[in-house]
């Protein structure tokens, strides 16, 4: 039951996609977010299909989740995550795969989420071009150690 | 495995277990249970398996031992204060007969000790030596799926197919990635291997497998004590 | 589905044994979380219902096993690989273990054998529900005392093993698998 709780004060995007779907299309994924969403008045039927249409997910939203590609993937992964809007968004390598147009709309939308929600999230990342512009704080862990890289924005609750 | 020299090999206990334990389910009686029971308890207790583990095993499975004699109690037919302590005492036989095994040899010598003395094929020895390193991996993995429909507002219930679809994608990838690094590192199917260790088993010891077997079905079928 | 096994249709490939042996793990966790309930009922006289109603849940991954492979043998020898599992990693019942899982295995692939291994669908589970019921109940005839039953128990005990096994072994067997089929992953 503890974990239960947690489950819904913690989100995670998982590093390997097919951690992350229940459904069979991916249709039903973001339904499933809708339906349960944390943010149901943020999430209107309005922001998700903007939100899909960003992401450029409109033409495979009837397709089955483990056949789309792996950007794809991710996309469906990191929006499903965003509708359900935990406080606590975490964001285990979610931009694995993706080229550099999808790469700044998936930024963009986190980072537009996650400040007009305040939601505190944390995105791990092995790659800081394109992403570094949109972090309030960066942390690099190299040689073993965490150093804090400094403030590359105005701080606002996210790292 | 020089240390353990004195004890009987993996194999023949295999043969023992599975010779008697089959015997077992067809007698009808306590005293023989009860000798079973002893005799592997004494043999546990030999090869200095922990005390505290063999209690605590004996007594989880007391509830189980309980309800079958109380179940006979109950709702049998006939005698039914013999087959209540029949019933009740073969939980125990089968128990200790199993531990004989499963407590004295690691799993892993087990399985190499098979496939050295009776042929189990290699694919499977490997195959399940291979997946048991994954046992922790699996656990978390396990949680992770829960915790995945949780964060969605769902839980998975065990009657439910999505549940097993989650495993069944998570098996196949697991297996196709394990079993191409195993092969990659030289694990050829159906081709003899260098063996890293041997599995000594003194002829005696088959001599000694096939008495037991054959005591107790003279034990449990001619003699058959109450 | 056909091709979930990359090796000809007798042949067992590590990757098979590997595949069946991990299902069998996850098989284990999810017994542990369930078998408080099991063992709550079982240390009670309703021991024999307890047995009959979870049954079914035991036997699954022979059955599944079967129809994900789909070749002679798979039935069994998954059922197998699952109670190896079971006794190596989860239990020290040993020789119980084995011995059940091997009569399990055996009734759920007479069944698909009845078919000709032809229908690993709803003819195939249906007979091998029907199989593993009988030879399972024969088995505990002997080895769990219901022969000392009387007979209002005992026909109790049938219907509640044939639906516990004919809803896990069977339906539940048959949505997994129209469900993997649809997702496309059968590569």
């Amino acid at each position: 039951m503890r974990i239960k709780k947690w489950a819904r004060i913690v989100g995670v995007v998982f590093q390997n996609s097919t951690d992350q779907f229940i459904k069979l299309e991916a249709q039903d994924e973001i339904a499933l977010s809708q339906q349960n969403s944390l943010q149901p008045y943020y999430w209107t039927e309005r922001r998700i299909t903007a939100a899909i249409n960003q992401l450029n997910l409109a033409e495979v939203l009837n397709h089955v989740s483990y056949q789309l590609s792996g950007g794809q993937q991710k996309k469906l992964q990191v929006l499903s995550m965003l509708i359900m809007s935990q406080p606590i968004l975490l964001f285990d390598e979610p931009l694995a795969g993706l080229d550099a147009v999808s790469l700044k709309n998936v930024m963009q939308l986190i980072k537009k989420t996650v400040t007009d929600l305040k939601i505190s999230s944390l995105l791990i990342s092995h790659q800081r071009v394109g992403v570094t512009e949109f972090v309030d704080y960066e942390l690099k862990l190299a040689d073993k150690s965490l150093t804090i890289e400094g403030e590359v924005k105005e701080h606002n609750g996210q790292a | 495995m020089g240390k353990r020299k004195k004890h009987l090999n993996a194999t023949i206990l295999t043969i023992i277990m599975l010779g008697i334990g089959f015997q077992i389910a067809f007698s009808r009686s306590v005293i023989l249970n009860v000798v079973v029971t002893f005799i592997c308890l004494l043999y546990l207790l030999y090869c200095q398996v922990l005390l505290r583990k063999v209690l605590i095993m004996l007594l989880l499975a007391f509830p189980l031992a309980f309800g079958s004699w109380w179940s006979f109690i109950m709702f049998g037919t006939g005698d039914t204060w013999h087959s209540a302590w029949i019933y009740g005492s073969r939980v125990y036989a089968y128990l200790l007969l199993g531990s004989m095994l499963t407590l004295t040899v690691p799993v892993k010598e087990i399985l190499i000790s098979l496939s050295i003395h009776i042929k189990l094929s290699e694919t499977f020895v490997y195959g399940l030596l291979a997946s048991f390193n994954l046992l922790p991996r699996i656990r978390q993995q396990f949680k992770l799926i829960q915790y995945s429909a949780q964060m969605r507002g769902k839980s998975y219930r065990p009657w439910q197919p999505a549940l097993y679809l989650r495993i069944i994608i998570v098996a196949l990838h697991w297996s196709e990635d394990l079993a191409e690094a195993m092969s990659s590192q030289g694990f050829s199917e159906g081709f003899p291997r260098t063996r890293t260790f041997n599995d000594p088993l003194p002829r005696w010891q088959w001599g000694f497998a096939i008495i037991v077997i054959m005591l107790y079905f003279s034990a449990a079928f001619l003699v058959s004590p109450w | 589905m056909q091709n979930m096994s990359q090796k000809p249709k007798r042949g067992w490939s590590l990757r098979d044994v590997i595949f069946l042996a991990i299902i069998g793990i996850f098989f284990g966790v999810i017994y542990q979380v369930w078998s408080y309930a099991y063992y709550l009922i079982a240390a009670t006289p309703l021991k024999p219902y307890a047995n009959d109603l979870t049954l079914g849940v035991w036997i699954m991954a022979g059955p599944l096993a079967g129809v994900l492979l789909q070749k002679a043998g798979a039935t069994i020898i998954g059922e197998l690989l699952a109670a190896a599992v079971e006794m190596l990693l989860f239990s020290s019942w040993g020789a119980a273990n084995l011995i059940s899982g091997f009569i399990q295995g055996l009734g759920n692939e007479l069944g698909f054998a009845c078919t000709g291994y032809k229908n690993w669908s709803k003819l195939g589970l249906l007979f091998s529900t029907i199989g593993a019921t009988i030879l399972t109940f024969v088995w505990d005839w002997f080895q769990s005392g219901y022969s000392e039953y009387h007979f209002g128990l005992l026909l109790t005990l049938l219907i509640i093993r044939f639906i516990s096994i004919g809803f896990f072994a069977g339906v539940l067997v048959y949505w997994i698998k129209k469900l993997v089929l649809k997702t496309g992953i059968n590569k």
